[in-house]
């Protein structure tokens, strides 16, 4: 059986591919996870273009300037994931506590800590 | 950030409460409010048991007003920033502080969700909120007195042990819950509860005991008490305008445009203000729609209280109104009185849907709140009234009915 931060992870993972499909025109999505002290996550997401890059970077940023709220991750991360129609990115947002965004041509790199 | 910023929201909190227990004291006297709270903490609290009826107005407030400041120096010392989740759970407990959590009974609870987060070995923290939360099963605490299955020398100490036993099972249930409705039931937790009450309840009536039904209702209509909580929401709005610098119109109108459903943080996405500014009118739109229908009391009060607490996360005037109507139309036509406490009630609880209108429309909203009614006049019986959230319990089941039609609806629509 997974263990809850595992789970938590993979629900993170989950709803930012979700968003990435929903969202952009992306056809190429990898991302890389690396269990340690700290739980690093990577997303590659090749872009139309620099538009949509400047968009997608915009809604990143401000998904993940919130700060951790630990409990309410505690009470709602069951949410992200697996919605039928709505977005929990917002959530998502809530439960990193650091990011940063690279631009490689029409890549964007996501990087997530959690710790 | 400036640290007193980050608190800010706590800070205001506090002030209300204490003006609470101002007005509680002034309002009855200090001889009568000792008095009441001594009731209100010896008298069982099972829904529907009016503190107003209880210990009286004065005492309520006192009481509503030390379980606030407790709930917030809780947030407080664990060094939480006062968010839209945790702005919900103090108002909400500070609401239900009127009519069915006291500053005794709010203890077992707690104290067996800080047992599991030693269990799982992490900070309380990360459990606070579901522990403020969890305490809608504070009538447990005592209501084994007078169960004739039950050694009244063993009484209290069998209701010590069970609450502290469901604060331990609470947290995994209450994430758990989530799923089956995605969101669109904000009172998670009276889900939760439901389900652990009706379990409780059911074993209790299997082993020969019966709980007793109880409907204490406070029926006059006292001037000072609409006073104070008109001043209340006043001092939201002005708080709002001193800390986000005017009055921020476009931004509550884009807030409007939310679907409400969980996790959707006002605090986050538009700032402390903003939220403030919506809890502020959300009180005053809502307190004016009660007293077309019902004075205000314990139980009353504590339903706007949880309106304004969660108009910090996900309620709103577009999404909350549909419902309302619904709810409303729905004790029109059914066999109910739309003056009776549980109607009444129901309507001003049936809010708990307003994502349900905010993410697939008003029609869908009404027929939430239409739904809601009778359910939440149904699912009592199950808990006896052990679960305060009695309506987060019947909102939690009209969503996992509707979410899943609604969603195939809408998928046929869009292929």
């Amino acid at each position: 059986m997974l263990s809850k931060e595992r789970n938590k992870v993979l629900k993170i993972m989950d709803e930012l591919n979700k968003y990435f499909i929903e969202n952009t025109d992306t056809c190429h999505i990898t991302s890389t996870l690396d269990f340690n002290k700290e739980t690093k996550i990577r997303f590659r997401v090749h872009l139309k273009d620099k538009e949509e890059i400047k968009r997608v970077k915009e809604k990143l940023e401000k998904i993940f300037s919130v700060q951790r709220y630990r409990e309410v991750e505690e009470l709602y991360w069951n949410l992200t994931g697996d919605s039928y129609t709505s977005d929990e990115t917002n959530l998502v947002g809530m439960m990193v506590d650091e990011f940063s965004i690279e631009i490689e041509d029409d890549v964007l790199i996501l990087y997530l800590i959690r710790r | 950030m400036n640290k007193n910023k980050n608190y800010r929201l706590h800070y205001l909190f506090i002030f209300i409460f204490l003006s609470f227990i101002v007005f509680g004291v002034v309002h009855d006297g200090l001889l009568n409010v000792i008095y009441g709270i001594g009731r209100i903490i010896k008298e069982p609290d099972i829904l529907i048991t009016d503190y107003f009826e209880v210990g009286g107005i004065g005492a309520t407030f006192v009481n509503a007003g030390l379980v606030g400041i407790i709930n917030t120096s809780i947030f407080l010392a664990l060094k939480a920033k006062a968010n839209g989740a945790i702005t919900a759970a103090i108002w909400t407990s500070v609401g239900f502080a009127m009519f069915g959590k006291n500053i005794v009974n709010i203890w077992p609870i707690m104290f067996g969700v800080w047992l599991y987060s030693k269990y799982k070995r992490e900070s309380f923290l990360n459990y606070a909120l579901i522990a403020i939360f969890s305490t809608n099963l504070s009538p447990t605490l005592i209501q084994f007195r007078g169960l004739e299955i039950v050694h009244p020398h063993f009484s209290m100490i069998l209701g010590i042990l069970i609450s502290i036993f469901i604060g331990f099972i609470f947290p995994p249930l209450a994430a758990y819950c989530l799923k089956f409705h995605q969101g669109y039931c904000l009172y998670n937790t009276g889900l939760t509860a439901g389900f652990i009450a009706t379990i409780l309840v059911s074993n209790v009536r299997a082993f020969g005991g019966e709980i007793p039904k109880r409907l204490l209702w406070y029926n006059n209509r006292d001037i000072g008490v609409e006073f104070i909580l008109l001043l209340i929401f006043l001092l939201m709005i002005l708080y709002s305008i001193k800390i986000g610098g005017k009055l921020k119109i476009d931004s509550l109108r884009d807030l409007n445009k939310t679907s409400g459903k969980l996790v959707t943080d006002f605090t986050v996405l538009y700032g402390e203000d903003v939220a403030l500014l919506n809890m502020g009118i959300m009180g005053i739109v809502y307190m004016a729609f009660t007293l077309l229908i019902s004075n205000l009391n314990g139980p009353v009060i504590g339903g706007l209280f949880t309106i304004v607490g969660f108009s910090a996360l996900g309620k709103h005037l577009n999404n909350t109104l549909p419902v309302v109507f619904g709810a409303a139309l729905s004790s029109y036509l059914n066999v109910h009185s739309l003056t009776s406490p549980a109607v009444i009630l129901a309507i001003l609880f049936c809010t708990t849907l307003a994502p349900i209108a905010g993410e697939f429309g008003p029609i869908w909203g009404i027929i939430a709140g239409f739904l809601h009614v009778s359910m939440a006049l149904s699912v009592g019986y199950l808990h006896a009234g052990l679960n305060l959230y009695n309506n987060g319990f019947a909102g939690g089941l009209v969503a996992m009915f509707l979410i899943p039609l609604i969603s195939a609806y809408y998928e046929r629509r869009n292929a």
